[in-house]
């Protein structure tokens, strides 16, 4: 049982960096459809921006970090003003290469600059360690959920309360009511691709500093696609209950179903459960459900 | 038009490349530069840097010089397949040095049968060394079953008495553990080993595996992977608590960077040395001191002593070939492959400077030696003699 | 020789291509093995890229499993291959072609009830579960540790020559690409372009929308197992290593490149993906006495690669298809005007 509750809580752990990384995706295709297949090197290349600025650069640690954010946030908005803003009305598949491309340049500039070795995060967050009911919970974990819990807590906030999230929600929702409100879908855009690139560097920074910091960070990217899949693309809530739930999914696949089925299991049970979400509930549990009219 | 665009494409590719012309040997090297397995890469740069070494010294081998050519396998099979076919045809070296598992595995008929070419490979693995068999083919230090036995020897005086595996999901962590076990060398030594666990090389997280070990609750844990692997291990075994004294590496985790990456989850793993660190008092270190005031090493690590080593025995098998036909390099590719190779199997305690023992190719392996080290205050520090399997 | 039933005009080029392609391997003076790889796996890459453009480029439905459907199909050949009875090479072609092409029929099933990204995200688990059976499947695929197959002897030589398996890899490409601009002048070809424009609208006119999917599926994964198989033959030895993702990404960019919904367009992205890498190495090494790196040249390789990818669908959504002609006309127009007859 010991066992259960530990995997139990790694995967909750693991799961809300997901939930964190998910938002992001789902930012995105809320107020452009686009769906982002570079959400995974986002996150690479905004941990490396902060190793960069706080190991490299000697720079204090909270400066380094907000360093990091700003400079993650002029990327995303450069992807979006330099190439997904000259696609539209075009394919889905031209989408989901113009990033993967984007996500294919920003990992050879990564190689290119750092190389793949890996990397000494500093530890931004002591480490202590908690018992409950005999069961040890790693302060990686807590530090992990907590943050992550916090995170999505002032993206609600932000998005419930002050103005500017209220007019991502109103573009998003309807375009030419949002444009006739005085809403610019311009600038809205731009800040949803700079909010999404600073979350997925929060989402790096949190994994850098509680493991370590390797290039192959950016497959995240793909883990997330259960995650939004099971959510529905298009809901926040949704991204917060698919993470966790995948995270869960993964540890424990990964203890019980991998001595049975042999090798490494974890990794494909996330997309067998996909791969059943899509057949049963394909827009996910909180999606919208896409109607098509000729 | 395609076969046009083809032939301007393929005249493009064809003209830059170098020739052998008289005077020159090619040396084909190939490792990981970019990569899964970067991090113990100080053994492909060596060898280029020593024949550069030699070069400049000497001028070369009785007055040919070497053309070393360093390519980038990525720790992918399907790139290395293409390099070793670009080495020996168009480069048409006299000897390569490999580098993965998987890869030399997937050559091992083109080096022996088709193409007949010395081969050293920087893998360890068991399965492609066989004098009779695999003649072109050679490894330097015990095989990763060789390994497994000396660490096995060295826990059985520790009162130790489960041992379990962890490895990745590839040929390089696969392999030799199934040998491993298949030959029962644990049991014949007197342990149980009370698990085989795989984890996904590739993936960024090991938890749910780890969580498995601490269930099973073994004595010791081998681990079967390179420093990158090593280091998430070691990370995610702090996480779920598993002290990182139950761990052994093989030789391939004898870097710094461990424990400058993992800190004090680090302390007390353990890994096998299996040649001489960097830094040590070496008529060999000398040598790489002098070539590092005009050039910049790439790795100051044990693995870059490795791959110095390797360096030498090239230098010198081919220094014995050209004795032997008067200082001219053979006329034909394949002959000269082949004096290459009967050198470098005919090599009996030949010295290395101190990187490591003497040594005798007969094995194909040059040695078997490897001790036990310990990290002790984010230091390795040695816990064992040396000891020999043979 | 010449076929009766080409038009005047064509009979020369055609006549003139069979020639060129008779003495090519025969006509290099150095690096002939080499040359004659970068040529077969060039084909082998247009026979797989053909068939992810019927799957994409006509029915437009998009693929992540292109690598895995290869897979399926180098295996089959490599299964079948190291049996004890020695069975015809074309019988194990075809075998290839067949056995992935019910996986294909399989791994498309989610397509009767999704399309667009939900499709791509069923086909990409469809990548990740057929990888990992290739991994953990020992009974069958031997694992990571792969299968090697024996090349069986045609004409006195092994199937994998350079020189031998180009006069087999080559045909076979070019057949692929005549049978594939054939099927478009049929009602399935037709129909698929009908679905891909508007999927509903193709359904209302009587077509079998979800009949004709599966067997774009069906078509795309034979040719698919097919380029895998020729793959297995060539290399000998096949691991799941060389059935990747980024493999699968590798064609997707082929058929972006070179030009979606055409049939020229899988030849010119094959052949541009193919040798790009080649290309850039070669300027790398050239360039390397001023750059004094080693480890850059993969990460420069990856940035150009994107760049290409992102730039095509930017500037050139219809990739080299577009762009060859267009040059053509051009460099006729500079002639012309330089020249007046």
């Amino acid at each position: 049982m010991t066992l259960f509750f530990n995997a139990l809580i790694a995967g909750i752990a693991t799961g809300s960096i997901y939930s964190l990384i998910a938002i992001g995706l789902v930012l995105i295709y809320k107020s452009s459809r686009v769906i982002n297949f570079a959400q995974g090197s986002m996150v690479m290349v905004g941990a490396f921006l902060a190793y960069a600025f706080v190991v490299q650069m000697h720079l204090p640690i909270l400066l380094s970090l907000s360093l990091a954010l700003l400079v993650s946030a002029v990327i995303g908005v450069l992807i979006e003003r330099l190439a997904l803003r000259y696609l539209t009305a075009v394919p889905l598949i031209s989408i989901l290469m113009v990033t993967l491309g984007i996500s294919i340049i920003m990992e050879g500039g990564v190689l290119a600059i750092w190389g793949s070795s890996n990397f000494t995060f500093p530890s931004l967050f002591p480490a202590f360690s908690v018992s409950v009911a005999g069961i040890q919970i790693s302060s990686a974990y807590l530090w992990s959920f907590g943050l992550s819990m916090i995170f999505l807590c002032l993206f609600h906030l932000f998005f419930k309360h002050s103005d500017l999230g209220l007019a991502m929600r109103a573009a998003a929702d309807n375009q030419k009511v949002s444009i006739a409100l005085g809403i610019s879908p311009r600038r809205v855009l731009a800040l949803t691709w700079a909010i999404s690139a600073a979350i997925a560097t929060v989402g790096g920074i949190l994994l850098a500093s509680i493991s370590s910091l390797h290039i192959s960070l950016g497959t995240i990217g793909l883990t997330v696609f259960p995650v939004v899949i099971l959510g529905g693309l298009d809901s926040i809530a949704g991204a917060v209950v698919g993470g966790l739930v995948v995270g869960v999914i993964e540890q424990l696949s990964g203890v019980y179903i991998a001595p049975l089925v042999g090798g490494a299991f974890q990794q494909v049970a996330a997309f067998v459960f996909l791969l059943i979400v899509l057949l049963v509930k394909p827009y996910g549990l909180f999606g919208t459900e896409e109607i098509e009219r000729l | 038009m395609k076969k046009i665009l083809c032939v301007t494409l393929l005249c493009l590719l064809a003209a830059p490349a170098v020739s052998a012309s008289a005077g020159e040997i090619p040396i084909g090297i190939y490792g990981t530069l970019s990569g899964t397995d970067t991090d113990v890469n100080g053994m492909a740069y060596a060898p280029r840097d020593f024949l550069t070494y030699v070069n400049e010294k000497f001028g070369g081998v009785m007055g040919h010089r070497y053309v070393p050519i360093l390519l980038d396998g990525k720790n992918q099979i399907p790139e290395e397949v293409k390099i070793f076919k670009r080495l020996v045809d168009i480069d048409k070296v006299a000897i390569i040095i490999g580098w993965s598992t998987g890869g030399t595995k997937a050559l091992r008929h083109q080096i022996n049968t088709l193409v007949k070419i010395p081969f050293i490979a920087q893998t360890l693995a068991a399965d492609v060394l066989d004098p009779v068999k695999y003649p072109y083919l050679f490894e330097l230090g015990p095989t990763y079953e060789e390994q497994v036995i000396i660490s096995l020897n060295w826990a059985a005086q520790k009162n130790v008495r489960t041992f379990a595996f962890v490895h990745a999901d590839n040929e390089y962590g696969r392999g030799p553990v199934k040998n491993a076990m298949e030959k029962r060398i644990a049991e014949r030594l007197g342990f149980e080993v009370v698990g085989d666990i795989e984890y996904p090389g590739a993936a960024p997280d090991f938890t749910p595996q780890l969580l498995r070990i601490k269930e099973l609750n073994p004595d010791y844990v081998y681990i079967q992977d390179s420093v990158n692997n090593t280091i998430k291990v070691l990370r995610d075994a702090a996480k779920v608590g598993i002290p990182a004294g139950k761990f052994i590496g093989n030789c391939y985790n004898f870097s710094h960077l461990i424990p400058q990456t993992a800190g004090k989850g680090a302390e007390g793993f353990k890994a096998l040395q299996i040649n001489a660190d960097w830094g040590e008092d070496i008529p060999l270190m000398n040598e790489i001191l002098e070539f590092a005031k005009t050039h910049k090493i790439a790795k100051a690590d044990t693995y870059y002593t490795k791959g110095w080593v390797e360096g030498k025995i090239i230098h010198e098998s081919i220094g014995r070939v050209l004795q032997k036909t008067g200082g001219k390099i053979p006329g034909s590719i394949a002959r000269f492959r082949n004096l290459i190779r009967d050198e470098l199997e005919g090599m009996e305690n030949f010295e290395t400077g101190g990187g490591t023992p003497p040594l005798t190719y007969k094995n194909h392996r040059g040695h078997t030696q490897a001790r036990i080290i310990e990290v002790r205050g984010g230091r390795y520090i040695p816990v064992s003699d040396w000891i020999k399997t043979h | 020789m010449i076929p009766r039933f080409l038009p005047q005009g064509q009979r020369l080029w055609v006549f003139m291509g069979c020639l060129f392609f008779l003495a090519f391997p025969f006509s290099l003076s150095m690096y002939t093995q080499y040359v004659l790889f970068l040529v077969n796996m060039t084909a082998i890459g247009v026979i797989g890229a053909v068939g992810l453009n019927i799957l994409t480029g006509y029915t437009g439905m998009i693929s992540m499993g292109q690598a895995a459907f290869m897979g399926v199909g180098a295996y089959t050949v490599a299964i079948l291959g190291t049996q004890a009875s020695a069975l015809p090479v074309a019988f194990n072609l075809l075998a290839a072609g067949f056995i992935s092409m019910i996986v294909g029929i399989v791994a498309g099933m989610p397509s009767l009830r999704l399309k667009g990204f939900y499709l791509a995200m069923a086909t990409l688990a469809a990548q990740f579960l057929l990888e990992y059976l290739f991994k953990n499947w020992e009974g069958l695929t031997k694992g990571v540790a792969g299968i090697s197959v024996a090349p069986p002897i045609i004409f006195g030589v092994h199937m994998n020559d350079d020189r031998l398996f180009y006069f087999i890899a080559v045909p076979l490409a070019v057949i692929a690409v005549i049978a594939t601009k054939n099927l478009f002048r049929t009602n399935v070809g037709r129909s698929f372009i009908a679905i891909r424009d508007r999927d509903i609208a193709a359904g209302l006119m009587g077509i079998n929308v979800l009949k004709y999917r599966l067997l774009s599926f069906a078509i795309s994964s034979f040719f698919a197992g097919l380029a895998g198989g020729l793959w297995c033959y060539y290399m000998t030895i096949i691991n799941p290593e060389a059935f990747q993702l980024a493999t699968s990404i590798d064609y997707i960019a082929m058929i972006i490149i070179g030009g979606m919904g055409t049939i020229l367009g899988s030849v010119y992205g094959a052949i541009f993906v193919t040798l790009l890498p080649e290309v850039i190495q070669r300027t790398m090494e050239l360039l390397q006495p001023f750059l004094q790196t080693d480890y850059t040249f993969a990460a420069f390789k990856q940035i150009v690669f994107g760049f290409f990818i992102v730039l095509f669908l930017i500037y050139e959504p219809r990739g080299l298809a577009e762009i060859i002609p267009r040059m053509g006309r051009r460099v006729q127009l500079w002639v012309t005007a330089r020249h007046p007859k």
